[in-house]
């Protein structure tokens, strides 16, 4: 198979786990006890009255079959029309592209983070193995799966902010200070950054740090290793050229779950200090129970998962040509 | 410790251990493991907190003004005593139960689907197989914890079973392809053939025949698995969609949080302590388990 078979088979199966996804948010939303048009009085009483609610009948298709309202949703959103949030009082894709960039960074620093962090830590322990350096790098890899991320990131909050005082507690900026430069505009955001995005790299980079570990053992013990040191190449060469090439391959796959996995902690995370990302959004969505951004929302997560495990998928394909004659 | 493995590969053909023995080596090899005795004992704590507990704590977990409220631990309440005066330790015992029946039934609803799926495709192969494991994939793509949040959020009645339904009919697809795995290359195997060749039903060559063959892996998953739901309903509760008649650990950190960096740190540090050790007791018994059991599959 080429790589360009290979590609669109993949794009194939994307499109009916879109839909599938959406159905199940669909359903979930709409068989759930309660209304939605009831719901946006309570929340909105000033801003919806009884035209709204029969402009909104319509528009929804409420009076209609459940399975039309459905198309009727699909329908808007594959139009790019996510809909209008009356809680905010604003279209839901506005909403989305506001919160997104802050999710983006997050993400993004998180990732660089823990990837480094990983590859160096898991080479060393797996090159050392048995070593102190091993065990300790073990001991924290299992410490960093094993606690809720919420939780440390309040023992952060506790630690740093409040007792040490070193960096900020929440939130995007320090607010009601006027900097003098953008520089220090800057360096107050990365202020802030840095416990949240540190918090949730430690579990991600606990998950890494194991495969890592395991794949560069699984690389060491193998024939080409042997190989290469039969040949007389110098250690350095054998490990990073020879061995970590190989061992990075399943990090490849697994940077494909890191976009489910990191946006699932980022709705914890990002509540707990109050960033306002798409995580803490998606709390707040749905605690407030707006419908109509809660669906959007939820569409709009699914599909950078699922482009990201396409991403993924393809990546590995090109690194490793084997994986294309399944 | 490969060498024993591979001897006893050898001998299989003459003699068959029977499940004693086999219990027995596996028991040895896990004691031999430090770590996975400490993890094991972690685990049998909990579970006889969880179950025992709340008959042998000093006080009333649900009880108010027990204490001087937020009395600090090692006071007057061992580990002091939340914001309306209930003892910390009486309500962590509590907790153990909410957590740990999440945990289980969470996980007995992973086992009873994924072992289903693998084990039709792994064993009848064929189209049903391409079918089931694009299910499958479809499913394992998807992102649980928001699936949660809006389950949770739409059904705000029985917050607890919705988390453990929801998070177990999200939770199988991995352990689904483990048991395919399996199931694909054992039912080659020699012993399969025979079974089939003496016209053994199917049902039974796959209960049978495989299905005991293949329960290492599922057992070292499924346990390492707990801890996930565990986290899933704790980080739930502590986002305000949990259910707010069970007392959970998610509930006591959620509750203790405004009191963080007063006068009350232990509310919110306690329950998530817990939390810790008791992942920690599964993973590390997880972890000595696959090594006991010779088990190559990854958790996720």
């Amino acid at each position: 198979m080429t790589l360009v078979t290979y590609t669109i088979r993949r794009l194939i199966i994307i499109v009916p786990t879109f839909f599938l996804i959406s159905l199940i948010i669909f359903s979930l939303i709409h068989l759930a006890p309660g209304d939605p048009i009831t719901l946006m009085m309570a929340m909105n009483p000033a801003r919806v009255n009884q035209t709204v609610i029969d402009e909104l009948i319509i528009e929804y298709g409420l009076d209609q079959p459940i399975f039309v309202q459905y198309l009727i949703w699909v329908g808007k959103m594959l139009r790019g029309d996510l809909g209008y949030s009356y809680v905010w009082n604003a279209p839901v894709i506005k909403l989305i592209s506001v919160k997104t960039p802050r999710t983006l960074e997050l993400m993004i620093i998180v990732q660089v983070m823990s990837l480094i962090v990983a590859v160096i830590l898991g080479v060393v322990s797996a090159v050392k193995q048995y070593s102190l350096t091993d065990a300790l790098t073990k001991l924290g890899a299992l410490i960093g799966y094993s606690a809720p991320s919420f939780w440390l990131g309040l023992i952060g909050i506790l630690v740093f902010a409040q007792q040490l005082d070193w960096l900020p507690a929440s939130g995007l900026r320090t607010l009601g200070e006027t900097f003098p430069t953008i520089f220090h505009v800057w360096f107050d955001h990365f202020k802030h950054l840095i416990l949240p995005a540190s918090i949730l790299s430690f579990g991600w980079m606990a998950y890494l740090l194991r495969l890592v570990r395991s794949s560069m053992l699984e690389a060491l013990r193998s024939d080409y290793i042997l190989t290469a040191r039969a040949k007389g190449l110098s250690e350095r060469v054998v490990i990073y050229k020879h061995a970590l090439r190989n061992a990075l391959l399943p990090v490849v796959t697994y940077e494909g779950y890191a976009v489910g996995f990191l946006l699932g902690g980022a709705a914890v995370i990002e509540s707990v200090f109050t960033w306002p990302g798409l995580g803490s959004f998606m709390v707040e969505v749905a605690t407030k129970r707006d419908y109509s951004t809660l669906m959007g929302l939820s569409m709009i997560i699914t599909l950078m998962v699922l482009l990201s495990n396409l991403i993924a998928d393809l990546s590995y394909a090109i690194v490793d040509p084997r994986i294309r004659y399944e | 410790m490969n060498q024993v493995t591979k001897s006893e590969e050898e001998t299989d053909e003459v003699y068959e251990p029977s499940a004693a023995t086999q219990l027995f080596t596996v028991w040895r090899k896990l004691k031999a493991s430090k770590l996975a005795v400490f993890g094991g004992g972690i685990v049998l704590a909990v579970i006889l907190i969880a179950i025992f507990g709340v008959f042998v704590t000093p006080y009333d977990p649900g009880e108010m003004w027990v204490h001087k409220p937020l009395s600090p631990p090692f006071s007057e309440a061992i580990l002091g005593a939340d914001q309306w005066g209930r003892d910390m330790l009486s309500l962590l015992v509590l907790g153990a139960r909410v957590s740990l029946y999440v945990g289980f039934s969470a996980v007995l609803l992973e086992a009873a689907i994924g072992l289903t799926v693998g084990m039709i495709a792994g064993y009848f192969g064929g189209l049903i197989d391409e079918v089931l494991m694009r299910i499958t994939d479809v499913v394992l793509t998807l992102p649980t914890l928001m699936l949660l949040i809006i389950a949770v959020s739409m059904f705000q009645i029985g917050g607890l079973h919705v988390i453990i339904l929801v998070s177990g009919l999200l939770g199988w697809p991995f352990l689904a392809r483990v048991v395919r795995s399996e199931f694909l290359t054992l039912k080659e195997a020699t012993f399969v053939e025979a079974a089939r060749s003496v016209g053994v039903s199917n049902w039974r060559i796959i209960t049978r025949h495989i299905l005991p063959n293949a329960m290492a892996s599922v057992i070292v998953l499924l346990t390492m698995d707990i801890p996930w739901y565990i986290f899933y309903e704790a980080s739930l509760t502590f986002l305000g969609f949990g259910d707010p008649t069970a007392a959970s650990w998610g509930i006591l950190m959620e509750k203790g949080r405004p009191f963080l960096g007063t006068e009350g740190w232990w509310i919110a540090t306690f329950p998530g302590l817990a939390i810790l050790i008791t992942s920690l007791g599964f993973n590390l018994f997880g972890d000595g388990l696959r090594d006991a059991l010779d088990v190559t599959t990854r958790a996720r």
